[in-house]
């Protein structure tokens, strides 16, 4: 492509992170490392019930056993996890005088982030539980939920007021040994959202949690559980940015969704955690198990994430298709650009009949970055008349990335049947200057371009979050055409 | 509005321009006629700014500015129209969106607020009918699952939203029946007025019956060889090139 | 490797205890790579199904038999008539014969030009010396797998074919390796080296065939080079029995402008694996790799391929097509490897497969792993059923249950067979195929069993 195309990459790819900033607010937080004791004091400071300690000690005692796996393709660097920070609260600057009432910094800070924790001021149509660290600052609109018998509050509040909901469903989709960074989570979660839909009721607005990394040499480990009873429906939504900072942070969260008989689930995600910067350095490390369970017969569940930040991302929200004639989707943009990492894709596992899944991934690479996607369908024996069909498409921007597909199919039912396809392509010299020639700029026409491209996804997200996130993937990419 | 003088153009290194000068004003229609390879879309492709061709020599004045020294978009935004030989296929962008960023990138270069969106609708309804487009292909991507024809009317349907002062139409009669012919043909002749001007890029005569030219010049390995008026382009038709070959 | 496990210790084991007499087999050129290659081989062990490569075929059980390894020289007494009347296919092509894991044909196999070579490997180590070495064992051991290794270490035959410059075989040469022994379950480490030089030409057709029910294991690697602008085009077809375990290793380097085609048939076996390398070593290259396996009963086949585009301007095609019958497991591992330089890539890769039983299984893993961007690169893996609405037309029509889903089937495996282009080969693959699918296979035509030809022999 041309100089003057390779110009404005040199000159856009460094484009900031808008959301770098830090907040100057004290923390109460707990000392470097991780011990039982670590795992202890977070359970104390939280006054968890005894089982939630146990729940806790199992999954740190199992985590000690286990190794990291590197079927990935990822260049992790190592992390030393007695380096960690496992539990920092913003502390308030005077005594609050109610639960619903924030620290002025703190509401500043969300403002900041186009989150205002003002009922008056939301978008009417979303409820927002907002997380900053290892502490859930505030939820909005629990009381015109809670009139329809949903709940939807910080985990920490589920556990004191619903103990038996959270005792029920906690690690009944993702145990606390699934997985090396499941097991850490469940060994040491500090705060996140935890959201009940009753029998037969149809959450009137989105739900929605932002996630905010504030404090230095923290990891945040949050866990959302998400319960659809029989016949109801959520649509739910969750953001996340962090501070630009030199240094790695760890993010390592899990999200649980358990969907009953003919209940509904969607489920969207713009993540933008702070990427690091043009070098490479600095940057989350975004390691997330997400899985849903389908149990009864007739639920849905859809997974949406347009994933443009972290330094490194792992994480492929999942489906177990239990409940016959359940269905799942997974729609996913993800980029990269600089020296980005992404492994993200989905798991589909058919149990039940008349199972359905639909996978749409699109991949963007530019920079240096690389961009992979993976992803397992399996048809477990019983599972009659299962349908899979799986799109991949990778874009490469520039020759410096890479764009890999890693699917798995493995079937295990003669009347299943399950197709993968997948794409790679660049975006065209002539694409570009056909643009041009109407006079629309370079950067504009890309914008354009991978907007297309990503169309399909994109149209999958609430109203609201399609035009964030266009404007992500823009801002994201800017200039990375050479 | 346009003078060409003496130009050359490389691709690869080889050379496909030899020295190219033409005059063009308001108001006029230049048909370029030539046979195959004689540089004709390269010509097209060099005025619109495409940049795998170099330039080597010589000057192009476009009202009143060096017009080699303007970007792509640049030249695009200050009225220079290429109708492409073979469009291309944007997928995923609807024909809304892309021709909302090519209306609002020439309302900026203006000066001008972006166009709001019903205002922008009723210009694109009204425009469709000039080449009688379907309504159906504006809100596909754009391209993409176009006929031939369609391709075709699609660019002239851009060029009637755009407005150009200067239209370069580069073979936009082939692959056309003679039905797309008349209706791409009437368009073109339709946005017609006193101050633009169009180039006509083409192979056959055909075209030239329903755009009358007002000049007619043959290219021929890179330079115009020979000029006239619209009678030339009958007597190319019925006497071929060789004979203004052979004259050399 | 942390451990050697008890099977790998057994190897290790045997190759220390008949050293010498692999030594004496063979140069020293083959036995200086040998003592590398059994410390490869200590470090690498066998692959177990952590290994991404191996993820759905644990080796180890496959090594895990009492066979009885061969080392030494065999006797073999082999009527070559004899061997085409069960279901060898004859073709009208040069003939080059193994058993026991030795070349055993003593003629000249290539008539028509002196200059083309075709030996077995031991007597190539020797009368080529110089040639052998620059090519000998420098395409395995970057494989890093402990199978090619432990093959390194202990084969000591094979068939040698070098094509000089220019050179075009005017017959395809059958290459076939037959499992005669009749009395114990045997294990044998073949190897082939492969030499087309600038512009050579040649066709290869590698059938493995078993004149015994007794299990046996055979492993075998070839390296194969294809010089600038030669052509080179390989048949394998696999029609051994249930007991057999089949493992290959086909590496291929080739030059710029030239064209490799790999064509495999799997009919019967137990455990087939089948790996295929391509490393595409210039601009231009073409490289296609179409499979078919028609697998029953606990058969199983995995086919693993590894195509790498490492310069601009390279073509590759891959179809693969499995039709899974009774309990049998298909697996498909493929990656296409697009190098940062390597612009201008063409890669096309599917897998299509048919599961026709509940108790079938299939697992494919089609891979793009990509680092240029001016590449246009596809994969496709479908796996499904016979198409219900062409099966009820057929049967409205008046055709038979059974006739109209081996027609499907035909049809299925024919986007396959098409593409050989020996047209022999490809007309008696058809009706291997065809009477595969019409279950009359695991009977010979020419006599009433297969176990009956030990007698002959």
């Amino acid at each position: 492509m041309s100089n003057d195309q390779d110009k404005i990459l040199e000159e856009v790819t460094g484009s900031d992170y808008k959301y770098g900033f830090v907040t100057d607010i004290e923390n109460d937080a707990i000392a470097k490392g991780l011990s039982e004791d670590t795992v202890r004091l977070i359970s104390e400071k939280k006054k968890e019930p005894e089982w939630l300690l146990e729940y806790r000690l199992n999954a740190y005692r199992h985590w000690l056993t286990m190794e990291q796996k590197e079927w990935a393709h990822l260049d992790i660097p190592e992390i030393d996890f007695q380096n960690i920070i496992y539990y920092s609260a913003p502390k308030p600057k005077k005594e609050l005088a109610s639960m619903d009432e924030v620290d002025p910094d703190l509401r500043e800070t969300f403002e900041k982030l186009g989150i205002p924790l003002d009922e008056q001021k939301l978008l009417s149509g979303v409820a927002v539980d907002a997380v900053m660290d290892s502490v859930s600052v505030k939820t909005t609109f629990k009381q015109n939920l809670a009139e329809l018998g949903i709940i939807f509050c910080s985990f920490s509040e589920a556990v004191q007021e619903y103990p038996d909901l959270v005792k029920k469903y906690l690690g009944s989709v993702v145990p606390s040994r699934d997985n090396y960074y499941a097991a850490l989570n469940s060994a040491v979660f500090s705060d996140g959202s935890f959201c009940y839909i009753p029998k037969g009721v149809r959450c009137p607005m989105e739900l929605s949690t932002y996630f905010r990394i504030n404090a230095a040499n923290t990891g945040q480990f949050e866990r959302t559980l998400i319960v659809a009873d029989e016949g109801s429906y959520v649509s739910y939504l969750e953001g996340c940015t962090a501070p630009q900072r030199d240094e790695n942070q760890l993010h390592a969260a899990i999200v649980e969704i358990y969907v009953h008989k003919d209940a509904e689930v969607k489920y969207s995600t713009v993540q933008n955690w702070y990427p690091g910067d043009k070098e490479g350095k600095g940057g989350i490390y975004n390691f997330v198990t997400k899985r849903g369970m389908l149990h009864g017969d007739n639920s849905k569940l859809s997974w949406t994430q347009v994933e443009t930040g972290s330094a490194i991302t792992w994480k492929y929200p999942s489906c177990i298709l239990k409940g016959n004639n359940s269905t799942a989707e997974f729609y996913s943009v993800a980029v990269t650009n600089n020296y980005q990492q992404a492994d993200t894709g989905t798991k589909m596992i058919h149990i039940g009949k008349n199972t359905k899944s639909t996978i749409v991934s699109k991949g963007i690479s530019a920079g240096k970055s690389n961009n992979s996607y993976r992803g397992l369908v399996k048809v477990a024996k019983g599972a009659e008349n299962a349908r899979n069909f799986s799109q991949c498409d990778s874009m490469l921007l520039g020759d410096k990335c890479g764009a890999h597909t890693y699917p798995y199919l493995e079937v295990d039912n003669p009347t299943a049947i399950v197709e993968h396809e997948a794409t790679t392509s660049k975006i065209g010299e002539d694409q570009i200057f056909y643009c041009n020639q109407r006079g629309i700029e370079t950067e504009d026409a890309i914008g354009l371009i991978v907007n297309g491209y990503a169309k399909e996804v994109l149209n999958q997200l609430p109203m609201e979050f399609a035009v964030e996130a266009q404007k992500l993937l823009q801002i994201s990419l800017e200039g990375s055409v050479g | 509005m346009l003078s060409i003088k003496n130009l050359k153009a490389n691709i690869n290194g080889k050379e496909i321009l030899k020295g190219i000068n033409l005059e063009v004003k308001a108001g006029e229609v230049h048909a370029i006629m030539g046979p195959n390879g004689s540089g004709k879309s390269t010509l097209a492709s060099v005025l619109a700014g495409r940049e795998i061709f170099e330039v080597t020599d010589g000057h192009v004045e476009y009202m009143g500015e060096d017009l080699l020294e303007l970007s792509v978009e640049e030249r695009a935004s200050k009225g220079i129209f290429l109708g492409f030989q073979y469009p291309v296929e944007i997928p995923g962008v609807s024909m809304v969106n892309f021709m909302k960023a090519a209306v609002n990138a020439q309302r900026k270069h203006r000066g001008e607020e972006p166009i709001n969106a019903s205002e922008f609708l009723k210009l694109m309804r009204e425009k469709k009918d000039i080449v009688e487009l379907d309504s159906k292909l504006t809100g596909r991507s754009v391209n993409e699952g176009f006929s031939g024809g369609e391709k075709k009317r699609n660019e002239i349907f851009q060029m009637a939203m755009l407005e150009p002062k200067l239209s370069i139409l580069d073979e936009t009669d082939s692959g056309l029946d003679i039905d797309a012919l008349r209706i791409v043909a009437n368009g073109v002749t339709k946005l017609k007025n006193k101050d633009n001007a169009t180039v006509v890029i083409t192979h056959y005569q055909r075209l030239l019956d329903y755009i009358v030219p007002d000049f007619v010049h043959v290219l021929y390995k890179g330079k115009i060889i020979k000029s006239g008026t619209k009678e030339l382009a009958l007597e190319l038709e019925e006497k071929g090139y060789d004979w203004l070959i052979k004259d050399l | 490797m942390s451990t050697t496990t008890e099977i790998e210790k057994k190897y290790i084991d045997f190759y220390i205890d008949h050293k010498a007499i692999l030594d004496q087999q063979s140069s020293d050129i083959v036995n200086k790579h040998r003592t590398q290659a059994i410390e490869n081989f200590k470090f690498l062990g066998l692959p177990t199904s952590n290994d991404e490569r191996y993820k759905y075929t644990n080796l180890s059980k496959v090594f895990d038999q009492n066979f009885d390894m061969r080392v030494g020289e065999q006797i073999v007494d082999l009527n070559v008539e004899s061997i085409f009347k069960c279901d060898v296919i004859r073709l009208d092509a040069y003939l080059a014969l193994l058993a026991k894991g030795q070349y055993v044909t003593k003629e000249r196999v290539v008539s028509h030009d002196e200059s083309i070579i075709v030996c077995s490997l031991k007597e190539a180590a020797k009368k080529y010396s110089q040639l052998f070495e620059k090519y000998y064992n420098q395409l395995a051991p970057q494989r890093e797998d402990g199978v090619i290794e432990l093959n390194t270490a202990l084969a000591f035959d094979g068939v040698f074919i070098y094509v000089p410059k220019g050179k075009v075989v005017d017959k395809p040469i059958q290459i076939v390796n037959l499992q005669v022994d009749g009395k114990e379950n045997n294990a044998i480490q073949l190897r082939h080296l492969i030499v087309l030089e600038d512009r050579a030409e040649a066709k290869l057709i590698f059938c493995d065939d078993s004149l015994t029910s007794n299990e046996h294991l055979s492993s075998a690697v070839a390296e194969v080079f294809v010089g600038e602008n030669a052509h080179l085009e390989m048949s394998k077809m696999q029609n051994e029995h249930n007991e057999s375990r089949n493992i290959s290793n086909t590496i291929v380097r080739q030059s710029a402008h030239s064209v490799v085609t790999s064509n495999t048939v799997s009919l019967l076996g137990g455990v087939i694996r089948n790996n295929l390398h391509i490393e595409m070593d210039g601009e231009y290259c073409e490289a296609n790799a179409y499979g078919i396996a028609l697998i029953d009963k606990a058969q199983k086949v995995d086919t693993f391929t590894y195509i790498h585009h490492a310069h601009p301007n390279c073509n590759s095609n891959q179809l693969y097509k499995n039709i899974i019958d009774d309990e049998a497991v298909g697996v498909f591992s493929g990656t296409v490897l697009v190098d940062k330089n390597a612009q201008k890539t063409n890669a096309f890769q599917a897998n299509n497969n048919i599961i026709l039983t509940d108790k079938a299984k299939m697992n494919t893993k089609p891979q793009l792993v990509i680092y240029a961007d001016d590449v246009k690169c596809s994969h496709g893996a479908t796996v499904g059923q016979l198409d219900e609405n062409a099966m009820f037309y057929m049967r409205a029509r008046g055709i038979e249950e059974k006739d109209a889903k081996m027609l499907l089937m035909y049809a299925f495996a024919d986007d396959v067979i098409r593409k050989m282009s020996i047209t022999s080969l490809r007309e008696n693959t058809e009706d291997l195929v065809r009477r595969r699918l019409s279950g009359e296979l695991s009977l010979c035509r020419n006599c009433s069993s297969r176990i009956l030809m030990n007698s002959t022999l």
